[in-house]
């Protein structure tokens, strides 16, 4: 793990969370993963720290003695505090989600979650904003994408797409090097926000790798076993 | 138990409402018939006071005081002089006096000590004596009476009065019928209102007593409907739909309940079978982290068929988010290219033909996830080689989407069944799934209107899903 996380080492998290054993696994989970982690186990703990040192990201969760989440990220928020925001959830359903979001959290996480699910949305939303958005050319390796023109070319051979393979690999590019999850391609390329059943993400990775990896001798595209997958350049 | 009491009904408070109004109208109406009538009597007897007296002073300038004693004295026991010019008939009273008010002949005994002597004073007199008797006694005369007093040439008084028996007679005939009127309003009001009311409190009896048996846990009462079309049958109508709805809500509730109970066991049991296995297997650190990995993958399981039933639950609950237009090709097109690969992988023939349809009111999640729980399901049960089609077409002008397979299918007998929740055709269920899919996409269907039909694709299974346009 700690290979995919080159900037970990001085990442500084807020675990807001009142169930102590959750939060103690979280908190032991996350320095494992070369994160430093602190826990505040109530609404108005967590708020008071956030406001007085800056943390890389918060985790919060939504049901909070004294505090709830949703009213510590919008006072976060109105007071112009940008550090972005995990939000952890018992309440699974769509509309909490959206509410969560739209409260200014950075992305949603229902509990019961696997670690690794965590690890890989935290590392999204911290790293978010270190990858221009806005840049028009991305470039992984010998892999380069125009956005503007649509032109994908792999050690300069042309790599013809299709549309949804382009957001796909747009979006495994725009995080380069970040371990990303089936929900979350799903979630961020298909805009679906419900389980599958079967894993069709796997296919349509596996079409993509096709496309992009099978002529080079250096993959690009690797699955992260159990979790999702990765685009990132060969290390050296 | 509290029985809502008749005087305590609306109805009745407004019916007695209603008759003090109508009371009060009462009132007001013979108040003017009184004012009208007694103010003509009086002009009336005034009038014939007048007439009299002109006549009498007439008389004293022609024959003088012994002229005047003797007609008072003839008139005193007969009518009065003018009475056949004004048409009253009330007896009248007379008195003469000399100058200092000593009585010299006429009906009454004593000049009343309250009229001065003045050229003419019109007085109403309050006399005690009974009527008829000759002499009156100003202090035992018992009657009102209106009168005119005048000063003759000469220093004479003369008083002509006239009793104002028939008056009062017919003030207190007046005042008697007001009285009745004002009865017959309030009992016909009351028992008028107490019908009434006891009709409504009757119907809205059946309410109360129908939402008592409910309160008392039988929720499949309804209130009875009478057959018409009044705003009690309405009312009865509404909230027997409600009911039945809240029936359906509570239905839906316990059956979450029970299918957690039931489908989440076997998961928990084989979950905690694989901890304690993992605890045996203490020496091969190798199998207690596969037996861990198992326990994970189970937890995975319990979560998802979990979130499974949440969503069927909270889809059933009837409760529109996230509602808007939706373009159903464009879902059908998104499933089919998130899908499609899928089908290819499996070496399926995977077809789609989506023609322009209206757009129908949803929520797009859903619906996305509906078709792809149906392509899921179609792909899963086809064999190699097989084929799935995504259609989406206008029946008259409804929507269809329909969904092909050639699989299996599910026999005739087994399609209503294979909507109900876990249910897994399979016996051996030895397809990935939590037996919640086909019962998911009813619900969706259902949510939206739509109505999920299962029929036989020769061979395999036609599912199609028929929607209602936006709007309705």
């Amino acid at each position: 793990m700690d290979a995919d996380l080159p900037y970990a080492v001085c990442m500084r998290l807020l675990v807001i969370e009142d169930d102590l054993e959750t939060a103690a696994y979280l908190v032991k989970g996350l320095q494992e993963s070369g994160y430093v982690a602190e826990h505040a186990a109530t609404g108005p703990d967590g708020l008071k720290r956030a406001q007085a040192s800056s943390y890389d990201a918060l985790i919060v969760d939504r049901m909070l003695p004294g505090l709830d989440g949703l009213s510590l990220v919008r006072k976060l928020r109105a007071e112009g505090n940008g550090t972005p925001v995990l939000f952890l959830t018992a309440l699974a359903d769509v509309d909490d989600r959206v509410t969560g979001l739209q409260n200014g959290g950075d992305d949603y996480l229902a509990k019961p979650f696997a670690f690794a699910e965590l690890l890989a949305r935290i590392e999204a939303i911290v790293r978010r904003r270190s990858a221009p958005a806005g840049e028009m050319r991305l470039r992984v390796a010998d892999l380069e994408m125009d956005r503007l023109t649509r032109n994908v070319t792999r050690a300069g051979q042309a790599v013809d797409l299709q549309a949804r393979e382009f957001r796909l690999l747009e979006y495994l590019m725009l995080h380069a090097g970040q371990t990303l999850t089936r929900a979350m391609l799903l979630e961020q390329v298909w805009g679906y926000h419900f389980d599958p059943q079967t894993n069709v993400i796997d296919v349509h990775m596996s079409r993509l790798r096709s496309k992009i990896d099978k002529h080079s001798a250096q993959p690009l595209i690797h699955t992260v076993r159990g979790t999702g997958y990765c685009l990132r350049a060969p290390t050296p | 138990m509290n029985r809502i009491r008749l005087v305590h009904t609306t109805v009745f408070r407004l019916a007695l409402r209603y008759t003090g109004f109508v009371c009060l109208l009462t009132v007001v109406c013979f108040a003017i018939i009184y004012w009208v009538t007694i103010s003509q009597l009086e002009t009336q007897i005034d009038a014939g006071l007048r007439a009299e007296s002109t006549a009498l002073t007439r008389l004293y300038a022609l024959k003088g005081i012994s002229g005047l004693h003797e007609t008072i004295a003839a008139l005193s026991s007969t009518k009065g002089l003018a009475a056949s010019d004004t048409g009253d008939a009330g007896p009248r009273q007379y008195l003469l006096t000399d100058a200092r008010f000593r009585p010299l002949g006429g009906s009454l005994l004593a000049w009343p000590a309250d009229i001065a002597a003045r050229d003419q004073v019109w007085v109403t007199l309050r006399l005690r004596a009974p009527p008829g008797q000759t002499g009156l006694d100003l202090e035992h005369h018992h009657f009102e009476m209106r009168a005119v007093a005048l000063t003759l040439p000469g220093g004479y008084h003369l008083l002509v009065g006239q009793s104002l028996d028939e008056l009062i007679e017919l003030r207190n005939t007046i005042l008697a019928l007001t009285v009745a009127a004002v009865v017959l309003v309030l009992i016909v009001g009351i028992l008028g209102g107490a019908l009434v009311g006891h009709g409504v409190l009757r119907r809205l009896r059946n309410v109360t007593r129908t939402a008592d048996t409910i309160m008392g846990g039988d929720l499949s009462q309804r209130i009875p409907e009478e057959h018409g079309r009044d705003e009690f049958d309405e009312l009865a109508f509404k909230l027997n739909a409600m009911l039945e709805r809240i029936e359906q809500l509570m239905t839906a509730t316990r059956e979450v309940t029970e299918n957690v109970a039931h489908d989440l066991r076997s998961p928990l049991t084989r979950l905690r079978g694989r901890a304690e296995m993992a605890l045996m297997k203490d020496d091969d650190p190798a199998r207690q982290r596969e037996a861990l990995h198992k326990a994970i993958e189970e937890t995975d399981h319990i979560v998802a068929t979990l979130n499974a039933i949440l969503s069927i639950a909270q889809i059933e609950s009837g409760a529109r988010r996230d509602w808007g237009e939706v373009d159903l090709a464009s879902v059908c097109r998104d499933a089919a290219e998130l899908y499609g690969p899928l089908a290819e992988e499996k070496s399926l023939k995977f077809s789609t033909d989506l023609g322009k349809v209206p757009a129908i009111s949803g929520n797009r999640q859903l619906l996305a996830q509906a078709i792809g729980n149906l392509l899921d399901n179609a792909i899963k049960y086809t064999p190699a080689g097989g084929g799935v089609t995504l259609s989406l077409a206008t029946n008259t002008t409804l929507p269809v989407i329909t969904i092909t397979d050639t699989g299996p299918g599910i026999p005739p007998e087994l399609r209503a069944k294979a909507l109900e929740r876990f249910v897994r055709l399979d016996a051996s269920r030895s397809q990935p799934g939590n037996g919640l899919g086909l019962s998911l996409v009813n619900a969706v269907a259902e949510h939206h209107g739509a109505t999920l039909r299962l029929d036989d694709n020769r061979p395999g299974l036609r599912v199609s899903m028929e929607f209602t346009p936006a709007g309705d």
